[in-house]
């Protein structure tokens, strides 16, 4: 391992040669601001934009208003039906797509650079005028109905459902669209939906590839010029969950393979504990292979293909979550280990094990850049996250900056095993202590 | 969040992997199904030919293959756009090639080479590549198992270790194997036993496929998995993982004069092992109609699907077409024009304007060394089977054999597979993957260029009256199977 020891030195000094993509900020001739990453290697153009809103505007009794939106915008626009406009975007060899999740709904589009204005044109017209035509509406919800009856037989998206509804209770991240609430939503609803979130202060977008600034100016404001200035107040607060001993919620389903998905309250993104907490999630369950989770109950016990735990730093609220799918029949071992480990962790981080985890961190931040459209993505997230234009060449020196003692801390301040709420769905798991899950009574429970 | 159902996602073949656990960040990368291009031109000293192909005078793509005296065949896919690199290396062995009672070896073998070598023990290899920023993991499919690493360009000489050290020096300590079989067994059930669409899938293609090894499950039967020894496995090693039954490729910021010093020095020392002759196995015609109804108390929407056997590029039925590339890639463009999700024909038919359907599309894969599956897929408009729906998509594909497709529709999906050229190369991965799915079947790569350089030609020569034949041809194949995946409560079809 020496020699490996010795390739690694040399390669981190050569690391320090690497220069972060320039990032150039970009505005309209009426004043809508993209970031821009200019790349002519290949005449390929990718635009990432968001609009803050998202499910968070729906109205309570009906979630998945914001996903019907966003579906209904490739579903017919100015004067083309669904099909015409699917030709349209097929001629210019363009991919549109738009989706929502709780915070934002955002649309991607990926053109060759010659067809990029009218391209642009077409992105502006589902945006501006979609139809709504009753017949495309009825489709629509027909296969979301579709979609939504499917997933109850998949005991992973019970778990998750469990999980944020037990977590945020009556939050905005607590709810799921259901039977009832896609049946309820109607084209007035959506119409609300785009007047709350089709405000120019909403946007966020991140462009890449062949295109200059000269040329990307006039297209935002072809594309988003419609849009009125503001923004529409947010309904939606910061959330802390008031509980915070361990419980474990439980739902029988006939599987042959138990499903867990585990969380506790973790750090926004803007939070000073980010970067250490990121390094000290990924020692515990966020590096893959390499990770204390997939080493001890993978890798020398075999009792699952998959485990592992992530940071997610939502708008709204911060947590540490993961998941395991794991044999009935060793289920309860599977837990107490991640019990035990989750317990153990703060208080056994090695030296060793933050560097090895920094230099992943530090060493694979390149490769993040590995399509023009994910070049787009990534700018449009810096907006969302707010971490400033300046953030690619920053990024590695905030990493750089977390030490043995500032990971070791914030593992101390946050991992908390009696904070670990866990969304159990297979097999009946009795431990204590527990709660019978009686939410969603529609699930199927044998 | 609810999502829109697609065209049952699930019953496409799927890469049989061992992803990273749930961490979003570390996704596996997806692949687009299209091929790559380029002209030929020039030769080079020391048998290296450079391929170069001009899509535009700006946007160059080039392909430099090499070969080592033991026989490892090296492809250098050069992008400079930044100092990253990808490596791959293809082993000519998959499901194709297991025998009966042994399904799924190849894909556990995949696993153990993660299980470690003298110099780097279990763990290490992983934990190497993390260290240097890298990204790393495998995949098994029905004709190859290959291995990637995404990293910084200087760690080339890194990863060329690791791999050809595990190209010859694999140990197989009982105990790892022992917990890494219950991992492939926990694998199964998270991909199929958990998943009443897998399952019926599963049950299907062993139904369509009854002589041909692509009856038999990627991963394996769990009977299967639950009985190999150590030693299956380390025969499987021996005959198969070897310099001349691999493909080296690199994608990135690299040249092979830059690269072939440094996998001379790691790969060359290697010995060539010799390689059983890769099976061909001849699926006898059917006789009696095959059907594969399945009811689960999970499912509560009922999906419709129909397997055809078809050609590949390299295996035929009787009656069919001669397999080749060019006939493979027809077959690919038609598979679009009628059943690419909702820019398909099907779909504006059956969805849109009879709205019988939910969903109605059609799957095909050519780059297979046996034969391909042509696959119907439907989700009807209500809670029950309908055969309503079934006959309409029969008559509707039969009354679009019996003229040539519009020439709009045919010009432009054409328009959109040639796109779909140049957006592939945006991704090193994508890149590597199309072009080792292609040329890691070849003793000399230089074989299939032919399919990479061709390409465009091939997909511009396609006529409307070439896929009229091609879809009569379809239609009148008798080696399929169908089915429904249907609600316990409702097998009868009977509403709840």
């Amino acid at each position: 391992m020496k020699k490996i020891a010795a390739i690694l030195f040399c390669w981190l000094w050569a690391w320090a040669a690497w220069a972060a993509p320039a990032v150039q900020i970009v505005h309209s001739p009426s004043g809508i601001e993209a970031w821009l990453i200019e790349d002519h290697t290949l005449p390929i153009v990718a635009w990432q934009f968001s609009m803050t809103g998202g499910a968070g505007f729906d109205p309570a009794d009906k979630s998945g208003t914001a996903g019907f939106l966003a579906a209904m915008l490739s579903e017919g626009s100015g004067s083309d039906d669904a099909a015409t406009f699917a030709e349209k975007l097929q001629d210019l060899a363009a991919d549109l797509s738009f989706g929502a999740d709780d915070d934002y709904l955002r649309g991607s589009l990926r053109c060759l650079a010659e067809n990029c204005p009218a391209a642009v044109a077409l992105l502006r017209q589902a945006l501006a005028a979609p139809s709504f035509a009753p017949e495309a509406v009825k489709r629509v919800r027909a296969q979301m109905l579709a979609a939504y009856q499917e997933s109850r037989g998949d005991p992973a998206t019970i778990a998750g459902e469990l999980w944020n509804a037990k977590y945020f209770s009556a939050h905005v991240y607590g709810r799921s669209a259901d039977q009832k609430s896609l049946s309820a939503i109607t084209t007035a609803d959506m119409r609300q939906a785009m007047e709350k979130m089709w405000r120019r202060g909403q946007l966020r977008i991140g462009v890449a590839g062949a295109i200059s600034p000269s040329e990307l100016g006039p297209m935002l404001d072809q594309a988003f010029g419609f849009m009125p200035p503001g923004q529409t107040p947010s309904p939606v607060a910061d959330y802390t969950p008031a509980q915070t001993r361990m419980v474990t919620i439980n739902q029988t389903m006939d599987v042959p393979q138990t499903v867990a998905v585990f969380g506790q309250p973790g750090v926004k993104r803007n939070d000073p504990d980010f970067y250490p907490l990121t390094v000290a999630n990924h020692i515990l369950g966020g590096g893959g292979f390499s990770s204390r989770l997939t080493t001890e109950i993978r890798e020398k016990r075999g009792l699952t293909y998959g485990i592992g735990s992530y940071l997610s730093p939502r708008r709204y609220a911060g947590t540490i979550q993961g998941s395991v799918a794991t044999r009935q029949d060793r289920f309860a071992q599977t837990l107490q280990l991640l019990q035990q480990i989750w317990r153990d962790f703060p208080n056994t981080i090695t030296p060793a094990e933050v560097d090895q985890a920094k230099e992943y961190l530090l060493g694979s931040f390149p490769l993040r850049f590995s399509s023009t459209p994910r070049l787009a993505e990534i700018l449009m997230s810096m907006q969302e996250d707010n971490l400033g234009a300046d953030f690619l060449e920053r990024r590695n020196d905030l990493l750089r900056a977390v030490d043995h003692a500032a990971v070791v801390a914030a593992a101390k301040k946050y991992f908390n095993p009696e904070h670990l709420l866990i969304a159990i769905v297979g097999a009946e798991f009795s431990s204590s202590p527990k709660e019978q899950n009686d939410a969603i009574p529609t699930s199927p429970t044998r | 969040m609810v999502k829109r159902r697609t065209l049952l996602n699930s019953i496409v073949y799927p890469l049989t992997t061992t992803p990273h656990p749930t961490s979003p960040t570390r996704g596996e990368e997806k692949v687009w199904p299209h091929a790559v291009r380029s002209v030929c031109i020039e030769k080079l000293l020391w048998g290296m030919i450079i391929w170069l192909c001009l899509l535009t005078p700006a946007h160059a793509l080039t392909i430099e293959t090499g070969r080592l005296d033991n026989g490892l065949q090296i492809v250098v896919l050069p992008n400079h756009r930044a100092p990253i690199v990808t490596q791959m290396v293809w082993y000519r062995v998959g499901a194709i090639d297991e025998p009966s009672g042994k399904s799924g070896l190849s894909h556990m073998l995949e696993h153990m080479m993660f299980k470690g070598t003298p110099d780097v023990p279990a763990g290490k290899f992983s934990e190497t590549i993390a260290r240097a920023g890298g990204n790393e993991n495998a995949f098994t499919t029905v004709d190859f198992t290959a291995y990637f690493q995404t990293i910084a360009v200087e760690q080339l000489p890194l990863t060329l270790r690791l791999e050809a050290d595990r190209m010859q020096n694999l140990q197989f300590d009982a105990q790892e194997f022992s917990a890494e079989r219950q991992v492939v067994i926990e694998e199964r059930k998270s991909r199929t036993d958990n998943n009443p669409d897998a399952i019926w899938f599963e049950e299907m293609n062993a139904a369509l496929y009854r002589n041909h090894p692509y009856g038999r499950p990627i991963i394996g039967w769990r009977e299967d998995i639950e009985n190999y020894t150590l030693a299956d496995l380390q025969n499987w090693y021996r005959q198969h993982y070897g310099p001349n039954n691999a493909l080296l490729i690199l994608a990135g910021d690299i040249t092979l004069a830059q690269a072939r010093p440094m996998i001379e020095k790691y790969f060359g020392t290697i010995a060539p092992i010799t390689a059983p002759p890769r099976p061909i196995t001849a699926e006898p015609m059917q006789r009696v109609q095959r059907i594969v109804d399945y009811s689960d108390a999970r499912v509560r929407q009922p999906q419709f699907l129909r397997l055809t056997m078809a050609p590949s590029r390299y295996q035929s039925l009787p009656g069919q077409v001669t397999a080749d590339w060019q006939a493979s890639l027809r077959l690919e463009l038609l598979a679009q024009i009628l059943g690419g999700g909702r820019d398909g024909l099907l779909y504006k038919e059956l969805v849109e304007r009879r709205k019988l359907a939910l969903s109605a599309g059609i799957g095909y894969d050519g780059v297979k060394s046996g034969y391909s599956t042509w696959s119907l897929s439907l989700v009807p408009n209500g809670k029950t089977k309908s055969e309503k729906l079934v006959v309409a998509a029969d008559e509707y594909l039969t009354s679009l054999a019996k003229a040539p497709l519009p020439k709009t529709v045919v010009e432009r999906a054409k328009k959109q597979f040639i796109a779909s050229f140049i957006f592939a190369q945006d991704s090193n991965f994508h890149l590597a993957y199309v072009a080792g799915e292609i040329l890691h079947r070849y003793d000399d790569v230089r074989t299939g260029l032919d399919q990479i350089d061709n390409w465009d030609e091939a997909i511009n020569a396609i006529t409307p009256a070439h896929l009229q034949t091609d879809l009569q041809m379809i239609l009148a194949e008798k080696n399929t199977v169908q089915g429904w995946l249907l609600p316990a409560a409702i097998a009868d079809g009977a509403i709840r």
